[in-house]
């Protein structure tokens, strides 16, 4: 073998890399603005049915924002009972990256609104760059800018193999076929409030109720200083309170709703949620809620540990609605 | 330090490498095999210190002993044979102590109801390895069998490190043969990219496709005791998925090690050929392990008497050498089953093969070459149900799930996203694909064996930009694969 045959040999694997590199570009393109995998087509259908609820209300508005135990913990219709203002459930999905979530909820905000943002605990430990499966699948359906964004050689390498497969392998007819009856029953139990109207204790099952037995808390920093929170989103959070002041929105902020773990109580994570606490409070924004009050237990959940049943949302809600009536309705 | 860690990729292996060319373009052999055993000890020493002391004890005694009882050396018989008998049993001594001693003290606790108590042993990294190649090596020596008697040369063979902790369990006369041959500068080039190109088709088989079955198996073995119930196409796509796993994890450490060997000159033994392409279980033996198969086989059956006193003594020493093979591979009842499994499965072939009732019946060879796969592929993959599961009671658990006691219940959502994708039966048979349609790693790479082979079919590697272009594709497969997951240890690692 001469240096030649070398030289020709790297060349060639300099050649593959570049082709299954820009191979993978290319079917990431092929699944744009398509919702082939039923992650994507759930949760493109639940934000379409949102933000139309979200546009269709008018303002002054009450937003509520954050993941999933918005969506499962609040019921905005009592608020809007409660106060006599429009209210909107707009819990998306807690599998997405913060900003993401903050972006779609500007987007329905108008000024005189408020906004009640409740982020689920993780997203105060999670790397913001790192995507999981489900966000990488509706957001390359859905949303592919928002992740080209984020460093784009990273993604290529990183966006999980059924995305670049399944644009050759699944037939989204039979996506459809099977998901279809489900997503439309999904869609229906949404009121015009975008409270979801299904979870009721009975109908929880009993595998449901075991999982609910086998789940385990987020472990908490010992302080936002730490290592475990190195991720922690200061800047984000006071970016969106920021906008929220320029654009005239009131902005308030809440502890997501999730199990009462006796982790929780520990004195590491009492200090880590008095420092979250004094976060809020040292850059003045509005946190009258408590950690406690949010705390539900075991039986007061569906299926998982951020989605109360529709009786312990309804109790959370009464709570919160007496809580936040001094501030909402001077 | 794992072959695919970024510390043995980026420092050691280039580190290590650049010296040694610089020892052979210098012409210094003596240097160059100092040079690869002083890096190979340091790289075993890498894991824990205090394991190197033990790994050079067993060198050292080993060496002595090997030419103690070495019949050239003129000593008595009785100094030959007991020494032979104290060095073997000095070995399995030492092996059994870290190995097992744990699992038979908490065997007769619970058989006899006793409270024995034992410090938990750590076992030191590739002793069922090491111990193995020097047992081979005095038995060897004392027929005679052993040339020469280099301390250096015999440090070598042993520690190598691209053999050193998880084989292939290599012979003496090997490697022996191949330093005193020496190292050459002339196909240097080709050594480094045929070898590289084999650690990388060993690094893609470990790193994508293993690590990927691990997405399927590993859910469905740590579930059985845990949950009430797993649908039966969980738990087989969880059985297949370790099925492949075990085989692409090892088979793909075997590639890396003889890629790597390659790069430094030296050609290690194969371990695989196309194991899951055998028709019959005497076959699958043939073609899974070898070398662990040969070792068995030339210093435990055939001691024990082989197949030359009669025919229950031949299966009872079938049976017994696969019971030990099963032993070696762990201390615990799960692995003894899995031996015994493969010892029945032995000898049901070979009865088969003796008494077969249907000799006369016409059969299509096809369909009893397809039968016979599906019956050995089967068998095989249920033996690894105890292979991989923690304890008996939950391979038990599993081989009730597989048969479907539970198949009227829904699917278990179980953790990891991808055994509940629709992808794994289409990956699960792209595997099946792999194993029985492409060529093993010795028929791809085979020129660079015997480079006298000039007409080479499309399917075998050359040193173009064709192939350059598969294994850059292989490459950004892997890369893609470490950006998502650390990696993770060989499974072979543990035995």
């Amino acid at each position: 073998m001469q240096t030649r045959d070398g030289i020709r040999y790297l060349a060639g694997i300099g050649a593959g890399w570049v082709f299954a590199l820009l191979g993978t570009f290319l079917l990431l393109l092929s699944v744009r603005n398509f919702r082939w995998h039923a992650d994507a087509q759930f949760i493109g259908a639940w934000f379409d049915r949102k933000c139309e609820i979200a546009s269709g209300i008018q303002s002054p508005k009450i937003l509520f924002a954050g993941g999933s135990n918005v969506q499962y913990g609040i019921q905005a219709e009592l608020f809007e009972a409660g106060l006599g203002k429009p209210a909107v459930n707009f819990g998306l999905h807690g599998a997405l990256p913060l900003d993401y979530l903050i972006k779609r909820t500007k987007e329905v905000a108008n000024p005189h609104d408020v906004i009640i943002f409740a982020p689920e605990y993780e997203y105060f430990f999670r790397d913001p760059s790192e995507f999981n499966l489900t966000t990488m699948r509706y957001l390359a359906a859905d949303d592919q800018d928002f992740l080209l964004l984020k460093n784009p050689f990273d993604l290529l390498l990183t966006i999980p193999a059924d995305i670049l497969w399944a644009r050759f392998f699944h037939n989204p007819i039979l996506i459809n076929a099977q998901n279809h009856q489900k997503l439309k029953d999904h869609l229906t139990t949404f009121n015009t409030n975008g409270d979801r109207q299904w979870t009721s204790r009975e109908r929880r099952t009993d595998r449901e109720f075991q999982r609910l037995h086998r789940a385990k808390p987020t472990e908490l920093a010992t302080s936002v200083q730490s290592e475990r929170a190195a991720h922690f989103p200061a800047q984000e959070l006071l970016d969106f309170h920021e906008w929220c002041l320029n654009h005239k929105i009131q902005f308030i902020a809440c502890y997501p709703n999730t199990m009462r773990f006796p982790e929780y109580s520990a004195p590491e994570s009492q200090e880590f949620l008095a420092e979250l606490s004094k976060f809020y409070r040292d850059h003045h924004i509005p946190n009258p809620d408590l950690p406690d009050d949010a705390f539900l237990e075991t039986d007061d959940f569906f299926d998982s540990v951020y989605h109360p049943h529709q009786e312990a949302a309804y109790t959370r809600t009464q709570k919160l609605l007496s809580t936040l009536k001094p501030i909402l309705q001077p | 330090m794992l072959f695919h860690s970024r510390e043995f990729l980026f420092f050691f292996l280039p580190a290590v490498y650049l010296v040694w060319l610089a020892c052979v373009y210098s012409r210094n052999q003596r240097f160059s095999v100092l040079w690869l055993t002083f890096a190979s000890l340091l790289f075993y020493a890498y894991w824990n210190p205090s394991y190197l002391v033990l790994l050079l004890t067993s060198i050292g005694s080993n060496f002595g002993i090997g030419m103690l009882v070495d019949p050239n050396r003129k000593r008595s018989f009785h100094i030959r044979k007991w020494s032979l008998i104290f060095g073997i049993a000095a070995n399995l001594g030492l092996l059994g102590y870290a190995k097992y001693a744990n699992f038979f003290v908490d065997t007769v606790n619970q058989v006899f109801s006793t409270g024995w108590t034992f410090d938990n042993v750590i076992l030191p990294l590739a002793i069922s390895f090491y111990t193995f190649q020097q047992i081979a090596y005095l038995i060897d020596s004392h027929q005679g069998k052993v040339c020469e008697h280099n301390l250096l040369n015999y440090v070598f063979f042993v520690s190598f490190f691209p053999q050193l902790i998880a084989g292939p369990i290599v012979h003496h006369s090997e490697i022996y043969s191949q330093i005193n041959r020496g190292f050459s500068f002339r196909n240097i080039s080709l050594q480094f990219f045929g070898g590289i190109s084999i650690f990388l088709l060993g690094l893609f088989k470990k790193v994508v496709l293993a690590d990927s079955c691990g997405e399927l198996a590993t859910p469905v073995f740590d579930a059985p005791l845990l949950v009430a119930a797993i649908h039966s196409s969980d738990a087989w796509a969880g059985v297949l998925g370790y099925a492949f796993q075990i085989y692409f994890d090892f088979s793909g450490y075997s590639d890396m090690a003889i890629g790597l060997a390659f790069i430094f000159g030296i050609q290690l033994p194969d371990n695989f050929q196309s194991p899951y392409r055998a028709t019959n279980i005497i076959d699958f033996w043939r073609r899974w392990h070898i070398t662990l198969s040969q070792f068995l086989k030339n210093y435990l059956y055939i001691p024990l008497g082989g197949n030359r006193k009669g025919f229950f003594i031949r299966y009872r020493n079938l049976f017994i050498t696969m019971l030990l093979g099963g032993l070696w591979h762990g201390a615990g009842w799960p692995f003894v089953i899995w031996g015994a499994l493969h010892g029945l499965y032995l000898i049901t072939n070979h009865l088969w093969r003796e008494f077969r009732p249907l000799k006369t019946i016409a059969v299509s060879k096809h369909l009893a070459v397809a039968f016979g796969w599906m019956l050995t592929f089967s068998s095989v993959t249920l033996a690894w149900v105890f292979f991989r599961a923690p304890d008996l009671p939950s391979a038990l658990a599993l081989i009730t799930h597989l048969f479907g006691n539970s198949a009227s219940l829904p699917a278990m959502a179980l953790s990891g996203d991808f055994i509940n994708s629709y992808l794994r039966w289409p990956f699960l048979a792209l595997l099946t694909g792999i194993c029985l349609g492409l060529p093993t790693t010795r028929a791809y790479f085979q020129r660079l064996w015997d480079s006298s082979i000039k007409d080479v079919s499309l399917l075998s590697w050359k040193p173009n930009p064709l192939h350059g272009c598969v294994m850059g594709f292989l490459l950004f497969c892997v890369v893609r694969k470490y950006y998502t997951l650390a990696p993770t240890e060989f499974l072979y690692f543990n035995f």
